[in-house]
């Protein structure tokens, strides 16, 4: 056990130094010279004073030098200013970032919520309503996340005004609960359309699946309530998929998280990076890619962890069982 | 959208009400094809025009019948000119991600070693970053414009194509009559001409169609977000952006573009998923 998580960790580290070195290597393709980005044209039009320039920024030396250099200020949180606003990079990226989970964490919360209740009663519910419940979650998998958010917005902010549809602060900055949870329904309902319908689909399937194994067939057998079966034996095991896809929920949630914070306004990262290549702010553009990428894979290895705590069946060689 | 894996299929689940969703995909795409080809007769007023006399028209409204922007800009004609630039924008990026995909993952499956792991590995740095900010990160390197948010989604797409036709090529490498043809003397470049590329070809036109419509929305998505196609030209994602800015006065003017993206997308998602069935009955 101890030893599977070692190799998935090692193998996180590897990809994060991976996705450093995508990053940087991105950053360096990006037309012009860093310097012409930094410095105004009058300042450009000395020639000794770029190259005192370039030397005192570390940029007459060679690339590996340079991007050892880059990965050790990023290491100790220096992540530079922004272009546009001078602002610390690690400032910014803290208050988006809390923003980003205050909506990502109440989405997948919300989806998991509904998407296994939703699962279950696809799976149990016959009839016309079963159909129509077994058969939406693959229709709602299919709509972009920004034509659901605008359609939600227009019903319930301007057709219903039940709720705002943009004007979300960054919790740092305060306001009150009240005021936050009614900002954040519409683009958290938003966000948890696509992973609920996932998590419904894959818990439907996988307790028709469970329906005809022994020991299931043993517990009708046996007497059993018929709840009873569905709590205690199916649902611990139909509720294994939705773990295991964790990852590609995640992954979807952070590329729908970008479009739903766009059509709601609403201050995270995803605002914040789409911002920044407009303004060709690249010292965010950066420590944003970074910060969402290890988030994705983190985020994987954590799921990883969990799936080798709960399902008994990895074996010593750190690859799960068959 | 994108890192939807498909669970399972639409058919059967789907009530069949509405008949084949090829039908469907002809009839919707078809029309705005044929709307676009006509646009001369069905919307007078070009996509471009500016009518200061006939700003935030309404639905309904004579010579306009989705009503016009705060510029008097038609929308129906709007709507229109976003035909082609939309659908190009998913067939182009879905057809030469999965090609560039095929292509790495049959030389990583079929070399397999340290090729397969180099590879493998430079496909799973691109993989840790989720669809969008791929996409994302390219265009900050290119540049936002229509042709790079294309380009950008093909290098989004392209880790999971090659991933899935490498997993294909795995299982095809380990089967009697590739091991028949090696033994026969079969060199590595006929195994992969004769029996790889035909047999992963259906793998790769299912998911290859079934991406069309991811495509059609991450790019219109892209745009939306003001990273693809820069205004004054237009798609479906620059008007959605457009109309966005005045939901509280002409809700529409998002409302309707956004509800083209999700049908059209839906269609294209639709027939790749009944082309999933119809190849896999006859394997």
């Amino acid at each position: 056990m101890s030893r599977y998580l070692a190799r998935r960790g090692l193998a996180s580290l590897a990809i994060l130094v991976g996705v450093s070195v995508l990053v940087f290597a991105a950053m360096r393709l990006v037309p012009g010279d860093p310097i012409t980005i930094m410095l105004g044209t009058a300042e450009l039009a000395d020639p000794k004073f770029v190259d005192e320039f370039r030397r005192s920024y570390g940029l007459d030396q060679p690339i590996p030098v340079q991007y050892w250099a880059w990965l050790s200020h990023l290491l100790t949180g220096d992540f530079g200013r922004s272009v546009v606003s001078r602002e610390l990079v690690g400032d910014l990226l803290l208050r988006r970032l809390s923003a980003t989970l205050v909506l990502g964490s109440t989405a997948a919360v919300l989806a998991l919520v509904v998407g296994i209740l939703w699962g279950v009663a696809a799976a149990y519910v016959r009839g016309l309503f079963g159909g129509v419940l077994r058969s939406a979650p693959l229709f709602l998998m299919a709509l972009p996340s920004f034509s659901i958010g605008i359609a939600l917005g227009f019903i319930f902010a301007v057709w219903l005004r039940l709720l705002p549809s943009s004007g979300m602060q960054s919790p740092v900055d305060g306001g009150s609960v009240m005021d936050i949870l009614r900002h954040t329904v519409l683009p958290a309902v938003t966000l948890a359309v696509y992973p609920s319908a996932f998590t419904a689909r894959l818990t439907q399937a996988s307790i028709d699946e469970l329906q005809r194994e022994d020991f299931v067939r043993t517990a009708q057998a046996s007497g059993i309530p018929p709840g009873r079966i569905t709590l205690l034996h199916v649902l611990p095991n139909a509720l294994l998929p939705v773990m295991t896809n964790g990852g590609v929920m995640v992954g979807y949630m952070l590329t729908a998280a970008v479009f739903v914070e766009a059509v709601f306004a609403w201050p995270g990262v995803g605002t914040m990076m789409v911002a920044a290549v407009l303004n060709r702010d690249y010292p965010v553009v950066q420590a944003g890619a970074l910060l969402v990428a290890t988030t994705f894979v983190m985020l994987s290895w954590i799921i990883d962890v969990l799936y080798g705590l709960v399902d008994p069946r990895i074996n010593v060689r750190g690859r799960p069982a068959q | 959208m994108i890192e939807a894996i498909p669970v399972g299929s639409l058919r059967g689940a789907v009530p069949r009400i509405g008949g084949s969703p090829w039908l469907w995909l002809v009839i919707i795409v078809g029309g705005l094809v044929a709307g676009w080809v006509l646009r001369g007769y069905i919307a007078p007023y070009g996509p471009a025009e500016v009518h200061a006399d006939r700003g935030l028209l309404p639905i309904a409204s004579p010579g306009s019948p989705l009503g016009t922007d705060t510029f008097g800009r038609d929308l129906v004609s709007r709507l229109l000119a976003g035909v082609p630039v939309s659908i190009i924008a998913g067939i182009i990026p879905a057809a030469v991600g999965m090609t560039l995909g095929m292509a790495i993952g049959l030389v990583s499956g079929l070399l397999g070693g340290r090729v397969d792991r180099l590879i493998m590995s430079l496909m799973d740095v691109l993989l840790a970053f989720p669809f969008i900010l791929l996409a994302i990160l390219a265009i900050a390197v290119l540049g936002p414009s229509l042709q790079n948010a294309m380009i950008a989604v093909t290098i989004a797409i392209l880790p999971r194509n090659a991933r899935i036709i490498r997993a294909e090529v795995l299982s095809l490498r380990e089967r009697d009559y590739v091991t028949a043809a090696r033994l026969a003397g079969a060199s590595q470049t006929s195994i992969l001409w004769q029996h790889l590329v035909p047999n992963v070809l259906p793998t790769a036109l299912v998911v290859g169609s079934t991406e069309i419509g991811h495509m059609i929305a991450s790019t219109s998505g892209l745009s939306f977000l003001g990273l693809g196609v820069q205004p004054p030209d237009v798609d479906w994602g620059t008007l959605i952006a457009e109309g966005s800015r005045y939901v509280t006065v002409a809700p529409h003017l998002a409302l309707i573009p956004s509800v083209v993206v999700a049908v059209v997308s839906l269609m294209f998602v639709l027939v790749g998923d009944d082309l999933r069935h119809r190849l896999s009955r006859t394997n």
